[in-house]
């Protein structure tokens, strides 16, 4: 992922809680996403597609430009705390390293063929499917130096992983696996 | 035709656009089981909603919060 660090760290020091999508774009932006971005609510089964990200390049039959969109596509079903985790990991798509994209009818083929797959079993895979990408949102959305004071509260009993959740409008999941001793670990590994 | 040829001809037989990437999400995806079909056929119905205009485009995501410092936080608790 091209500049995934960068956009880590940037987020790592962040002491607002909740960090807002908008803000997510602002820093792609200046790691020089230039593609317009629409997001579009659909009504699917979440269980099946709870989320999308679709890029491509057009040329207008009126423009002599040619013009790149990216699609952010989310299930309506999801609830807000879901809906911010899955947008904010299809919005980390848009620094895709070649290597991470599913760019040809081939590669595309392939990473269908790895959706379907369970989890547990494509975690020991070496699969072109982003099984941590909700994790990478995690990252974000619940920056470092937030954590280890929100952890720290926790600690000493004076707030809930249900109170950390809702600071940071994730899902409660989420903010229990963040204040496990292995997450710290991974976000101090952002330097 | 399958859905998977479905959906692949939707992506990469358009001569007005040139597929650069796509990813998916699913939720809990050990605890509901899919075939490669069903799955194809939820995606193709996405994006029918996403091009027919079915389902509206939005530039931004909506949000409706206001941010805090942990500061605040801290002295709340």
């Amino acid at each position: 992922m091209l500049g995934a660090m960068n956009i880590y760290e940037f987020f790592a020091t962040f002491t607002k809680l909740p960090i807002r999508i908008d803000t997510v774009v602002e820093q792609l932006r200046s790691m020089g996403v230039v593609v317009d971005i629409r997001y579009f609510e659909v009504d699917t089964d979440p269980s099946l597609v709870g989320g999308i990200c679709r890029v491509y390049r057009s040329k207008p039959c009126y423009s002599v430009d040619e013009h790149a969109r990216a699609e952010i596509i989310y299930s309506g079903r999801l609830p807000e705390d879901w809906r911010r985790v899955v947008v904010c990991k299809e919005l980390l798509h848009l620094i895709d390293g070649d290597e991470e994209m599913a760019r040809t009818r081939e590669q595309v083929d392939q990473l269908i063929e790895e959706i379907v797959i369970p989890q547990s079993l494509a975690k020991s895979l070496p699969t072109r499917s982003d099984k941590s990408g909700l994790l990478n949102a995690l990252k974000i959305l619940l920056p470092r130096d937030a954590l280890v004071d929100l952890a720290k509260l926790h600690h000493e009993k004076r707030i809930s992983v249900h109170d950390v959740a809702t600071l940071a409008k994730i899902p409660e999941p989420f903010a229990a696996f963040a204040l496990t001793p292995l997450w710290r670990r991974i976000v101090d590994g952002i330097n | 035709m399958t859905e998977k040829e479905r959906l692949l001809d939707h992506l990469f037989v358009h001569k007005d656009r040139e597929h650069v990437n796509i990813k998916f999400f699913r939720a809990a995806s050990d605890f509901k089981s899919a075939s490669v079909e069903e799955f194809c056929e939820a995606v193709n119905n996405a994006l029918l909603q996403v091009d027919s205009g079915v389902a509206k485009p939005m530039s931004e995501f909506p949000e409706a919060f206001t941010s805090v410092d942990i500061d605040k936080i801290i002295a709340a608790a």
